[in-house]
C-alpha cells in the first residue's frame, strides 16, 4: 500500500482538529467588531482607520461575508484556511533545519491547542502567522520575491508583523554570503517598507489613540516570555498552569540546547529560525516597555507555530532512556490542553443570553446598552430589536468614536430613553473598564422598578448582567 | 485615570501577580532543564531519571492544586 505523504498528513490531521466546532461558538467580542466592519450599511473605511489595526484582515473579511455569508462558520473559514496553511510553513521550515525533525514539528503544530484556537477565531492572528511564516521560509529558500510580498502582507495585517518581518530581513541580511544576496534583500526589504509606507500616516494617528488608553499592565520579562507557553492554548484549567507552562518553557529551552551548534557557530538555517521566531517579539515587547504595553498574547501565534520545531529539535536530541520519561511527561501536557480547548472556557452562547429577552419582548421595549462593547455583539445577533447605547467615555477599550460612527451605533442619553420607550433591557458587563459615568447610569436607570433576567460570574474582576427596568409605568 | 476607571487598580494588581508566577514558572522549567541536562551528561539513566521525577512532581502539583479547588 502507498504511504501517504508527510506533508497531506499533517493538513488533513490539522483539518480535521480545526473543522470540529468551528462554527457552533458564538462570535465574540472581537469577532463581532470586525462582522461589524465589514456588514452591509458600515463605513468601512472609517471603521477601519478608527480601529487599532492595519487593513488587510477586515477586507479578506469584506470579501469572504460577501461570498460565503455572515453565519460564525463562514465567518471563521478563512483564519482557518490560513492557520492550516501557516501548520504546513512549519512543517516546511522544519524540513530546512532538519528533516528528521520535520515530520514530528509539522504534526505538533497541527495538534497543539494554542495554534488550533486561532484558526477557530474569525481575526487576523492566523493570516499573520501564514504571512510571517511564509517570510521566514522564503527567507530560508532565498525566495527574496516571495518574502517581499509576504513581508508586505505581513505588516498589513498586525502591526507585530512589522516587527517579525524586520528581525527576519535583517537576519537575512547579516547571514548573507555574498554582496549580490545582500543587495536582494535589501531591496526585497525596502520594496515592502514603501508599500507599507502610505499607512504610515494612519499608524500614526492609531498610534496615539492606543497610546492614549490600553488595557494591559506594564510590560515587563515574564510578559515578554508568556508567548513561549502559548501553544499549550488558553482554555487550560488554572490548576494546571504550573506543570503545563513549565513544560511548555523546558520544551522550548530544550529545544535550543539541541540547535546550539547551529546557533553558536551562526549556521544560516538555525539563525534566521530563532530570530524569525523571537528576535521581532522581543523588538516588539522592548518598544512596548519602553512606551506603553500593547502587546496582546495572541499576536505572537507565529513563535506558537514555529515552537514545535523546538520541540522536535529537543526529542530529537534526547538519548533513548530519557525519551520515555520525556513523552510520559509531555504527552498528558498536550491531552489535558487539547481536552480543555474542546470543552471548558467556551465564548459566550449570545442567542442563549437573547432568549429570555425575545421570549418576553414587547412593543415599547429597547435593548439598551451600558458599555458600546456589548452592542457590538448584541445587535449582531438581534438586529431585528431595538438597541441603544449609554453615551460613555471612548477610546480604545470601549470603541473609538470614529468607529461608533462608522458602525452607525445608536448613541442615546438617559433622558431620551426615558421618553422614547417603555422597558429597557439593560446590558451590563462589569469589567474593569467600567468608567464611574457607566456606573452612575446604571445607578440611575436600575432606581426604577428592575430585575434580574441573568447574570454570568466570569471571574472577580468581571461580571454580565440583564436586568429588565420599567421606565415608565 | 483611576478616578474614571475605579477597578483599574484591582486589575493592574492582577497583571502583577500574573507576571509574579510566569516569572516562577520560567524559573523552575530552567532549573528542570539544567538539572536534567547535567544528570543526563554523566549518565543517560541518571537523566532519565531525573525527568522522571521532575515529570511526577509537575503532574503531582497539578493534580493536588485540582483536588484542593
Amino acid at each position: 500500500m502507498k504511504r501517504i505523504p508527510t506533508w497531506l498528513l499533517i493538513l488533513i490531521v490539522a483539518g480535521a482538529l480545526r473543522v470540529v466546532n468551528l462554527g457552533s461558538e458564538s462570535l465574540w467580542y472581537d469577532e463581532a467588531f470586525t462582522a461589524q466592519t465589514v456588514r452591509e450599511g458600515a463605513d468601512f473605511w472609517q471603521a477601519v482607520t478608527g480601529d487599532t489595526h492595519p487593513p488587510l484582515w477586515s477586507i479578506v473579511q469584506w470579501f469572504n461575508v460577501r461570498i460565503f455569508g455572515a453565519s460564525e462558520f463562514a465567518f471563521r473559514l478563512p483564519a482557518f484556511v490560513f492557520n492550516v496553511l501557516a501548520v504546513l510553513l512549519a512543517y516546511l521550515i522544519a524540513r530546512q533545519v532538519d528533516v528528521r525533525i520535520a515530520p514530528m514539528a509539522g504534526l505538533l503544530a497541527a495538534v497543539m491547542p494554542g495554534v488550533l484556537y486561532y484558526a477557530q477565531d474569525g481575526r487576523m492572528y492566523s493570516l499573520l502567522a501564514f504571512t510571517v511564516l511564509l517570510a521566514l521560509y522564503a527567507a530560508l529558500r532565498r525566495n527574496y520575491y516571495v518574502f517581499s510580498l509576504a513581508a508586505m502582507a505581513a505588516a498589513y495585517t498586525q502591526i507585530i508583523g512589522v516587527f517579525y518581518v524586520a528581525a527576519i530581513g535583517l537576519g537575512a541580511l547579516a547571514l548573507a554570503k555574498t554582496w549580490h544576496e545582500r543587495a536582494n534583500v535589501a531591496i526585497a526589504c525596502a520594496a515592502a517598507a514603501l508599500a507599507f509606507a502610505p499607512w504610515l500616516i494612519v499608524l500614526v494617528r492609531q498610534a496615539q489613540v492606543v497610546g492614549a488608553f490600553f488595557w494591559k499592565g506594564p510590560m515587563d520579562l515574564p510578559n515578554a516570555l508568556w508567548p513561549v507557553a502559548l501553544p499549550f492554548g488558553m482554555r487550560l484549567p488554572e490548576a494546571f498552569y504550573v506543570p503545563v507552562f513549565v513544560i511548555a518553557f523546558a520544551a522550548a529551552f530544550g529545544g535550543l540546547i539541541a540547535l546550539r551548534h547551529g546557533l553558536l557557530h551562526g549556521e544560516r538555517t538555525p539563525t534566521l529560525l530563532v530570530m524569525g521566531m523571537f528576535a521581532g517579539p522581543a523588538a516588539f515587547s522592548l518598544v512596548c516597555a519602553v512606551w506603553r504595553n500593547v502587546a496582546v498574547t495572541r499576536a505572537f501565534l507565529p513563535t506558537a507555530v514555529l515552537l514545535p520545531i523546538l520541540y522536535a529539535a529537543a526529542w530529537h536530541m534526547l538519548s533513548r532512556p530519557v525519551k520515555l520519561p520525556a513523552l510520559a511527561t509531555f504527552a498528558p501536557a498536550l491531552v489535558v490542553c487539547l481536552m480543555s480547548h474542546y470543552t471548558i472556557g467556551l465564548r459566550q452562547d449570545v442567542n442563549a443570553w437573547l432568549a429570555p429577552i425575545r421570549d418576553q419582548w414587547r412593543d415599547g421595549d429597547v435593548i439598551y446598552h451600558i458599555d458600546a462593547t456589548t452592542w457590538v455583539t448584541y445587535s449582531l445577533y438581534a438586529p431585528d430589536l431595538s438597541h441603544g447605547v449609554l453615551p460613555g467615555p471612548s477610546n480604545v477599550v470601549t470603541v473609538s468614536e470614529a468607529c461608533r460612527e462608522a458602525f452607525k451605533m445608536p448613541m442615546m442619553g438617559l433622558d431620551e430613553l426615558q421618553s422614547r420607550y417603555r422597558r429597557a433591557w439593560l446590558i451590563v458587563a462589569y469589567s474593569p473598564f467600567t468608567s464611574t459615568v457607566e456606573l452612575e447610569a446604571i445607578d440611575e436607570v436600575t432606581g426604577h422598578f428592575n430585575w434580574p433576567v441573568a447574570m454570568s460570574q466570569s471571574d472577580e474582576l468581571m461580571r454580565d448582567e440583564i436586568r429588565l427596568v420599567w421606565l415608565q409605568y | 485615570m483611576e478616578s474614571l476607571y475605579p477597578g483599574l487598580t484591582a486589575w493592574l494588581e492582577v497583571n502583577a501577580k500574573s507576571s509574579d508566577g510566569m516569572a516562577i514558572t520560567i524559573l523552575v522549567a530552567v532549573v528542570l532543564v539544567a538539572s536534567v541536562w547535567a544528570v543526563g551528561r554523566k549518565s543517560e539513566r541518571g537523566g532519565a531519571l531525573a525527568l522522571a521525577a521532575w515529570g511526577a512532581g509537575l503532574w503531582l502539583f497539578g493534580v493536588l492544586l485540582m483536588v484542593m479547588a
